[in-house]
């Protein structure tokens, strides 16, 4: 059974990488599905995610513009800002022409993110403002540790604030802003294992996309033929194809523009 | 007539083909040289910009703690050092003194709870990492172009060609060794 062999390499690598923190930079995982929301971190619920690509597939067809999640477990000895250019540059978000994407980056270990802003939303996104909407409503979700409130939001002043630099009156989407924060105890290393293991059984067994969670799962599956409308890397024209394709980047890139925070 | 006709030919064949060998390599040059003053200019922008913002910083950091003096004067001269070097070694140098400059800023500016929450400062900072962060960038896609276009004059048919066309390996935008070892900072005595 090749599904079996992959599930143990897959459970077995993500032991030995809980265990033994490596020094070299890690790799950008292999984007999966719509563009918009790479969540390897394990994150947000699949109701979340799928609301969070309407909206941002509806900024897309409207502006251009793309904004974008991903989340990671480590950063494996990287700095977030290195590690964020480079994902950004291969996601390749925003039109290449304009390079107007933004990236939300969250990684879970250190508990640091970082906002890559594309070259043509600088005007719309300038550092300090990136640097306010993060103090406002990132940040303090994440310390209430409600992560998927913190993400939502944030994508929601992003989607809010390209809308009014493009001025397109699409959907109003009415980002909320958290109450005084209460902090609560941080979230146990085991619930983040059992997420992340149930993240790779649902992506192993649902059997697209590129498992991204470690070179073994990636490399295995390189035997398995996956064709159809959606693969990725293909396409670089921005989005907009017919029916059933993911969106991918519009080949967008960023001159390492933002802000960043710890939690 | 036939017997005479042949060397000629052959003569200006080889020569033809010479010339189109030329052209192309000539070409590289020129594309190589183009995207290195490309990327040059990303790196000069960022170095404007960190410049701009430098004045505004050190006029908000006066107004919560005047009373330190030396470290805000380190910054001044470090700007003004960083806004006359001209070549990108010079430039790489004083910018990493500015850096460390800054840095020592920052640590002082621990001790002021009210300047660290001042609004216009937080959007001072973030936007001044911000300019650091798209400096990191621009000097890697600005180093990556010079290696690449060095690499072309050097090597063999290009580093005769290269002589001949006038071309000159570029510098990196890298600090010297020795310009790199941290300035030693006191932090021993107070403030006032």
């Amino acid at each position: 059974m090749m599904t079996k062999g992959a599930l143990f390499i897959g459970i077995a690598l993500l032991f030995f990488m809980s265990l033994t923190p490596t020094i070299q930079a890690a790799t950008v995982p292999k984007p999966t599905g719509d563009i918009y929301v790479q969540d390897f971190a394990g994150l947000l619920s699949s109701d979340q995610k799928a609301e969070l690509n309407r909206i941002a597939s509806q900024l897309e067809d409207g502006t251009g513009a793309q904004i974008a999640v991903l989340t990671i477990d480590s950063l494996e000895g990287e700095d977030i800002e290195g590690f964020s250019n480079r994902a950004f540059r291969e996601y390749e978000l925003g039109s290449a022409e304009e390079n107007n994407g933004v990236m939300l980056i969250i990684s879970m270990e250190e508990r640091e993110l970082w906002v890559e802003v594309g070259y043509g939303l600088e005007g719309a996104l300038p550092d300090g403002k990136v640097g306010r909407i993060l103090d406002e409503f990132t940040v303090p979700y994440m310390k209430q540790n409600a992560p998927d409130e913190a993400i939502f939001n944030t994508m929601k002043v992003f989607y809010e604030e390209i809308a009014k630099e493009y001025n397109w009156d699409g959907e109003s989407v009415n980002p909320v802003q958290p109450e005084s924060s209460n902090e609560g105890g941080g979230v146990s290393m085991s619930t983040i294992i059992m997420i992340i293991i149930i993240v790779i059984l649902f992506t192993i067994f649902s059997n697209r996309g590129g498992g991204g969670m470690g070179p073994g799962s990636r490399g295995r599956r390189g035997g398995i033929p996956m064709i159809g409308p959606g693969s990725f890397g293909g396409g670089f024209g921005s989005g907009g194809g017919g029916g059933g394709g993911f969106r991918s980047g519009g080949g967008g890139s960023s001159g390492g523009g933002g802000a960043g925070r710890s939690f | 007539m036939k017997k005479g006709l042949i060397p000629i030919l052959v003569i200006v064949g080889i020569i033809v083909v010479l010339a189109l060998m030329l052209i192309p390599s000539y070409n590289g040059f020129v594309e190589g040289e183009e995207n290195v003053n490309e990327a040059y200019a990303q790196v000069d922008n960022q170095l404007q910009r960190r410049l701009d913002l430098i004045p505004n910083l050190v006029k908000t950091v006066e107004a919560f703690a005047k009373q330190e003096r030396d470290v805000i004067a380190s910054v001044t001269e470090a700007r003004a050092k960083l806004a006359g070097a001209n070549s990108p070694q010079d430039q790489a140098e004083a910018n990493d003194e500015l850096s460390g400059a800054l840095s020592r800023l920052l640590v002082v500016v621990e001790n002021y709870p009210d300047l660290k929450s001042d609004a216009n400062f937080r959007q001072l900072m973030d936007e001044l990492a911000g300019t650091e962060n798209r400096l990191v960038v621009a000097r890697q896609d600005y180093n990556t172009e010079v290696a690449s276009f060095n690499k072309k004059v050097k090597r063999f048919p290009g580093a005769m060609l290269a002589g001949i066309f006038g071309f000159d390996e570029k510098e990196y935008f890298k600090a010297d060794a020795a310009a790199q070892d941290a300035p030693v900072v006191d932090f021993g005595g107070d403030g006032e």
